[in-house]
């Protein structure tokens, strides 16, 4: 297998692992906001729950985005798999991934509107903007994962 | 294989083939990954003229002897 797939591969395993962390920990994150920080009820183990997750979900995020910083930077060193590697099919996938992020934040920002204005559940700002990069972010990453994946097979 | 969207019929599999040449030769050959070859022949991706014309003179071909309208075949 020549270097360049085998960066790809490479390219696929540490983006999986940094869309799984960042779900994680973004998630834990919003949660720990909603409840933790506002103050609203929540059982005790759930707490202890959600804080911890906020840290060892901070923790594995923060290594894949090392894997893939450093996977980068050897990338970039070689100007053919740099090339090769963002291609037009990739820039295709890219470009899908980015626009399904932009439509899920923008039914998010319409549910949030619709929880605030009819159903009166009161949403502060940290939280809905929280939850709009958590779920937003994710679903990019997450699909991005998905098409090269699937092109792979 | 045929792009169902724009009915754009391929033969680069075929052709590839002809030439002994491997997804990943075809692919290092032209630029791009070894995915990117695949999803052309299997339909799935329309090249851009560039990447046609590229993959038509590795391959010793015209491009219209590799990609055509479904139509015009």
């Amino acid at each position: 297998m020549r270097m360049i797939e085998r960066y790809e591969r490479a390219r696929r395993r540490a983006m999986t692992a940094y869309a799984a962390t960042f779900f994680v920990w973004a998630g834990a994150l919003t949660g720990f906001f909603a409840w933790v920080i506002e103050d609203r009820p929540l059982p005790q183990p759930l707490a202890l729950l959600v804080s911890a997750t906020t840290v060892i979900g901070f923790v594995g995020w923060a290594a894949s985005g090392l894997w893939l910083f450093l996977l980068g930077r050897r990338i970039a060193a070689d100007p053919k798999a740099s090339e090769a590697l963002n291609d037009e099919r990739s820039r295709q996938n890219t470009d899908r991934a980015f626009v399904a992020g932009f439509w899920v934040i923008l039914a998010l920002a319409g549910a949030a509107i619709v929880l605030e204005v009819g159903l009166g559940v009161a949403l502060t700002g940290k939280t809905l903007g929280l939850a709009l990069i958590w779920l937003g972010v994710s679903v990019v990453l997450s699909l991005f994962v998905l098409l090269e994946a699937r092109d792979a097979a | 294989m045929r792009h169902e969207e724009t009915g754009l019929v391929n033969r680069l599999k075929e052709r590839r083939a002809e030439r002994g040449l491997t997804q990943e030769a075809l692919a290092e050959a032209v630029g791009v990954t070894r995915k990117t070859i695949n999803t052309v022949e299997r339909g799935r991706f329309v090249p851009s003229t560039v990447l046609a014309l590229k993959l038509a003179a590795a391959l010793g071909s015209r491009v219209e002897e590799l990609f055509f309208l479904e139509r015009s075949a």
